[in-house]
């Protein structure tokens, strides 16, 4: 009868620790490298300098972050999925805040795209990135001068979020665009509530893995061990799933890395 | 010790194992569904998005092409049909709607050079492209969170939990191919 019962509960636990995680196919994207990745090689030396001189100084002066990445080409994604990609890999911007922007440009695609995170929607709206992208990036990018291009829009893109920055980006922001500001609640509110769920299932787990070896003695020792490496699957699983989910904002990138920024897609893009 | 003690202990602690994992399972779906919504509210973010440019942009396309009635008025209809929609399914099919009378303005408008060239029209575009490309972005986070919880409830042992108190499939935003293209800016 008793070993019914443990017969009947290892059943259960190997259901439980059963993998069933279906998780979707994400875009493979480079690493972070550092706020300027020239990774389709059109940057000069000299150009790359007085990026990093403007992004630096516009993170020293509004926590705002911009990343510029150069591909040969996205595919097989499009570059806004790439993008999306890479911002939400990298995490550009700092977090809560979401100002981070970045600057895509696919050289044999002749596509670029200008990323925007949630906190900057309100300062560059698509349609002003539209205009910086007519007027300083594509004519230039048009005549071959790439370098000069990526120079030009990121120091408009900068001046004006140094514009906007100095009254505080923090608080104040002008048009912003409708609703992220009312969602961040929920966003809140369903980490508590994961925070919750984690902690039952790590409590729920303990309890199992005081439960077990208790059931099982008579099994003898090697038994034991099996059942209990399988009491450790639901621990482990889950707090896996949950891991990717929240997605921990510690890169392990040789520079700094990113703040944790995050992006809902905004921004503005186009061929040449 | 007797044999029914050791019966009955071995019971009461299937019972307290038993317990436990529904319990997580309960507040596992629970987060999961909260999370559904969290993310759904993002998505009516940006359909609210579109849904305040268009007024603007049919009035922009008006001036230029005002020729071209049948198509504003699907896209007026469309925007309407989405606004008295009043549950999640009704809100994809209008979007979707939507999305289709767009694709079809933004290939007349090709026929009309100064309409393309105008200030007002390419911002409105962008804004208009970049609002797709958020909705797209939402629309799979909210479908990723879905598919999760999708098979969560139908999974031994969520299944048991789910039918027992309540936990519905909820419906995939699934975009026309046409949707899922966000419309081009030339130049």
């Amino acid at each position: 009868m008793a070993w019914l019962g443990s017969l009947a509960l290892c059943a259960w636990l190997v259901l439980l620790a059963a993998p069933g995680q279906a998780t979707a196919a994400t875009p493979q994207v480079p690493s972070p490298a550092g706020p300027v990745a020239d990774l389709a090689g059109i940057l000069d030396a000299g150009s790359r300098q007085r990026l990093l001189q403007i992004i630096q100084a516009v993170r020293e002066r509004t926590t705002a972050e911009i990343a510029i990445l150069t591909v040969p080409s996205t595919a097989p994604e499009t570059i806004e999925e790439y993008s999306v990609a890479v911002f939400d890999r990298w995490k550009i911007g700092k977090r809560g805040q979401d100002n981070g922007l970045l600057f895509l440009v696919a050289v044999r695609d002749r596509r670029l795209r200008i990323t925007t995170g949630y906190g900057l929607e309100g300062i560059l709206p698509d349609g002003k990135i539209g205009e910086i992208r007519d007027r300083e990036i594509v004519p230039r990018f048009r005549a071959g001068r790439y370098a000069e291009g990526i120079l030009r829009g990121t120091e408009a893109l900068a001046s004006v979020i140094l514009g906007q920055g100095q009254d505080g980006a923090r608080g104040k922001q002008p048009a912003a665009p409708p609703g992220r500001h009312r969602s961040r609640f929920p966003s809140r509110s369903t980490g508590i509530l994961l925070g919750i769920f984690i902690f039952l299932v790590l409590f729920s787990a303990g309890l199992s893995s005081v439960v077990r070896p208790t059931v099982v003695p008579v099994r003898g020792r090697r038994r034991r061990g099996g059942v209990w490496w399988f009491g450790s699957g639901p621990g482990g699983w889950s707090s896996g799933g949950i891991g990717g989910w929240s997605g921990g904002g510690f890169s392990s990138g040789s520079f700094g890395g990113f703040g944790g920024g995050s992006t809902g897609g905004g921004g503005a893009g186009g061929s040449w | 010790m007797k044999p029914v003690w050791i019966i009955l202990g071995v019971l009461v602690l299937i019972a307290v194992g038993v317990g436990g994992t529904a319990v997580s399972k309960w507040n596992q779906l629970v987060s999961m569904d909260t999370d559904i919504k969290a993310k759904w509210a993002q998505v009516e973010n940006q359909l609210q998005r579109r849904a305040d440019l268009i007024p603007n942009l049919v009035e922009t396309v008006k001036g230029f092409a005002a020729q071209e009635r049948t198509i504003l008025e699907a896209i007026a209809n469309a925007r309407a049909k989405m606004a008295g929609a009043g549950n999640v399914q009704e809100r994809i099919a209008g979007s979707n709607e939507l999305s289709s009378a767009l694709a079809r303005l933004l290939v007349v408008v090709e026929n009309y050079p100064r309409l393309k060239s105008d200030a007002t029209f390419i911002r409105l575009m962008d804004e208009l492209a970049g609002t797709e490309n958020r909705l797209a972005v939402e629309r799979k986070r909210y479908n990723d969170s879905v598919q999760v919880y999708n098979v969560a409830i139908r999974q031994f042992p969520g299944t048991l939990i789910a039918s027992a108190l309540g936990f519905k499939e909820q419906p995939f935003f699934e975009a026309p191919p046409a949707a899922r293209q966000v419309p081009p800016v030339k130049f």
